[in-house]
């Protein structure tokens, strides 16, 4: 089988794409909450004994979730992107799924 | 949770709405390509579930934020949005939506035909008034009304026959402001603001209905409402009628009834009493905005005030507008840019007046209290005696420090003023309050800078004796003023003497009280004692001394023997050297001052010690030739008093042209 039978993979390519958006979107995934936990942290905002303690606290888990939440995602991607050839016979367009 | 609570700042909690609603974008639509990309590329989407999570977490949040902010917006009346308001938790309702359901639900009722008598007012007011401060609640209740019902609310409480009007009129006011004023800038939820829009211009319609206008006007007589929107609906709706050339003849009666639910039944006295409540809406009303001058205006209410039943009703109202627009009705007075060019503006058109209707007088005495250096300094006497009352400082004039006033009346202006209030001494109870600690802060400065000069070697810039001659010519002022108005001069004395007996015996009584340190216990009576010593019922112990006296003249020395006691005490007090040494029978016990007044009070001898020892200190100083000797600045301080109060005072008084306008 000579190379020119070989061509770039759309799959690949499109899975490269989306890895590189969800890249893109992981800081402003990780970080979502981080305006608001700073606020919640500020004392002039919201305070109080209960309600608004327990809201703050809320708030900093859902927040400390987030990161690797984001990190699931561009690897879900990634996995995704590495088990798929960069390149495929010419004749195998079209089936260039999942096997 | 019992006991918990929330505080909050509106700034702080608008941006934690801003963030949560920009956290949940970016964990929901930022997302929705990335999403949808990877739905097509078949990769599992599996992890969105956690991240869902979170923004439908934080969706179901944000109601809750908004209610509470909107609660706190409620509660915040005039401080900035940045104070930290406590509300208590668990808030009613947990959305702006549901609070505002409750409202609806409460005006659900008047919407269809129903008696609404006694019973189901008490019912209604049961609900209402624990929402009556919640925007959101009230917001509802008045949107489902609509301003056509709302308007007659007063009337149909008036005709339920409750005992519980007055109360009632006054929640559904303060409610009506909780709503009107809860302004959801960041959406999400309604905008009351945008929904309030037909509802303000309804009310701002002008009418002809005196029924009409008073269910309006009854309705703003106890919230805080926006200043320009009051201001609109109080000329719309009687104002400009007021101010028309048939306005001294139309009547503003809605009813015959003198009054209905506590409050007048005169619109035009409603319209005053509303200005009176909102200080921004006063300036608007009968300033910016007005077809008259304040003058004008007090000519016409004057003159109804006289003529008509309700006349009385419409200067209170009138004297209460003015109040608020001077920023008098504030604590401490709002003395801002606006606030006190009004009061200048007021001061004048008042003076203007020889006879000032009883209903004035009170606010004329609240706007002077509020306003109590810058009458003061009108009172001064020494610089630009002919000036013309100005917001500017006149050429050359030179104030003793510390004195910063709003503007600069003229000494006629003064006495044209305090001559509306003269009428009882206590209209000038909170007055003269105000001038007591100008007083004792106005001499300690002075005298400290007359020091300050001479110790650098310059010459002594007198700041004492322009002090004394201020309060000097104010007291004489007053003294006039009284004199004039009062009439029955017997009785005038009466009570002038009744005032030196009270203020001798309360200082004739200071002495079992501990010494607090630092406290100048005899300056606290400064004020007081240079009123008494204008009152040409005291007599000068050092000039007259000698022979028998009896009762009522031992206490017209005594008066005029602390004033002068306590003018050298401050000296004392205030480090002022002198070369001769206290007498052993004067001196206190830790040897730096004068014994306390009390204790020499009864005695002439002492008195008659005191003067000899205040008149030998004649010596200056080498080393501070510019400073003059402590007997000399004593008999300085005491002449600009004197003058101040006698021939400058006079002089003000009866050079006064009442039928001339007021410089």
């Amino acid at each position: 089988m000579c190379d020119e039978d070989m061509v770039t993979n759309p799959r690949y390519t499109a899975l490269a794409a989306l890895l590189e958006l969800a890249e893109e979107k992981r800081d402003s995934i990780a970080e979502a909450l981080d305006e608001v936990h700073r606020l919640m942290s500020d004392r002039g905002v919201w305070t109080g004994p209960t309600t608004a303690t327990q809201f703050g606290e809320d708030v900093e888990y859902r927040k400390n979730d987030l990161p690797g939440l984001a990190d699931n995602l561009i690897e879900e991607i990634r996995d995704a992107l590495s088990s798929t050839p960069e390149e495929v016979r010419r004749d195998e367009l079209g089936h260039t799924g999942p096997l | 949770m019992s006991g918990d609570y929330s505080s909050i700042s509106v700034d702080g909690l608008n941006d934690l709405i801003a963030a949560m609603m920009s956290g949940n974008r970016k964990l929901s639509s930022g997302l929705a390509t990335l999403r949808s990309r990877m739905q097509d590329e078949s990769v599992s989407t599996q992890v969105f579930t956690g991240i869902d999570t979170i923004a439908e977490w934080i969706d179901l949040q944000i109601p809750g934020l908004e209610r509470r902010r909107n609660m706190v917006i409620a509660l915040l009346g005039d401080e900035p949005t940045s104070t930290q308001i406590r509300i208590d938790e668990p808030i009613p309702f947990d959305s702006p939506e549901e609070a505002e359901q409750h409202g609806r639900d409460m005006a659900a009722p008047f919407l269809e035909s129903g008696v609404f008598d006694e019973e189901y007012f008490d019912s209604l007011m049961a609900d209402f008034e624990p929402y009556m401060n919640d925007p959101d609640v009230m917001a509802g209740f008045y949107l489902a009304l609509g301003p056509e019902l709302a308007e007659r609310l007063p009337d149909m409480l008036y005709q339920s026959g409750t005992d519980d009007g007055a109360r009632y009129v006054e929640q559904f006011s303060v409610g009506l402001a909780a709503a009107m004023n809860a302004d959801n800038v960041l959406g999400h939820s309604s905008d009351y603001r945008d929904e309030f829009k037909g509802f303000r211009e309804h009310f701002m319609e002008p009418t002809e209905h005196p029924s009409m206008a008073w269910g309006r006007l009854a309705l703003l007589q106890f919230g805080d409402f926006d200043g320009w929107w009051v201001a609109h609906v109080a000329r719309n709706n009687v104002l400009e009628t007021f101010e028309g050339e048939e306005g001294e003849f139309t009547d503003f009666r809605h009813s015959i009834i003198p009054e209905m639910l506590g409050l007048p039944t005169d619109t035009a006295a409603l319209a005053f009493n509303v200005l009176g409540n909102n200080p921004q809406a006063a300036r608007f009303a009968l300033d910016s905005w007005s077809d008259l001058s304040l003058e004008e205006y007090a000519d016409r209410v004057y003159g109804m005030q006289q003529s008509l039943g309700t006349g009385d009703d419409i200067a209170e109202g009138f004297g209460q507008a003015l109040v608020a627009g001077s920023g008098a009705s504030e604590d401490p007075p709002d003395k801002g840019m606006f606030a006190s060019e009004f009061a200048f503006t007021t001061i004048l058109a008042l003076g203007r007046f020889d006879d000032t209707p009883w209903p004035m007088r009170e606010p004329m005495s609240q706007i002077a209290t509020a306003y109590a250096e810058e009458l003061l300094v009108g009172s001064f006497t020494l610089d630009a005696r002919a000036r013309e009352s100005s917001m500017d400082a006149p050429d050359n004039f030179d104030l003793p420090p510390g004195l910063d006033p709003a503007f600069y009346l003229s000494p006629e202006a003064t006495y044209r003023f305090l001559h509306g209030f003269a009428h009882e001494d206590r209209y000038f109870e909170g007055f003269d309050a105000a001038v007591e600690e100008l007083y004792e802060s106005v001499t300690s400065d002075a005298l400290a800078a007359d020091l300050q000069a001479t110790e650098n070697d310059e010459r002594d810039p007198g700041y004492f004796e322009r002090a004394m001659n201020m309060f000097g010519t104010l007291a004489g002022l007053q003294y006039q003023a009284a004199h004039d108005v009062r009439g029955n001069m017997d009785a005038q004395e009466e009570q002038r003497r009744a005032f030196l007996q009270r203020t001798l015996s309360e200082l004739l009584t200071l002495s079992p009280t501990p010494p607090i340190p630092g406290k100048k216990v005899l300056v606290d009576y400064g004020w007081k004692l240079t009123k008494i010593t204008v009152g040409r019922l005291t007599k000068s112990w050092a000039n007259e001394s000698g022979g028998r006296v009896d009762e009522l003249e031992m206490e017209m020395y005594q008066g005029r023997l602390l004033y002068d006691y306590m003018i050298a005490d401050t000296l004392l007090q205030n480090g002022y050297p002198h070369t001769e040494p206290i007498p052993p029978n004067l001196v206190n016990d830790s040897g730096d001052g004068l014994r306390d007044p009390a204790e020499i009070a009864d005695d002439p001898d002492l008195w008659t010690e005191f003067y000899e020892w205040v008149d030998s200190n004649q010596e200056g100083w080498d080393e501070r030739p510019h400073r003059p000797p402590f007997d000399e600045k004593f008999e300085d301080a005491m002449a600009h008093l004197d003058s101040g109060d006698g021939n400058r005072a006079d002089g003000i008084a009866g050079e006064t042209d009442w039928d001339s306008s007021v410089r």
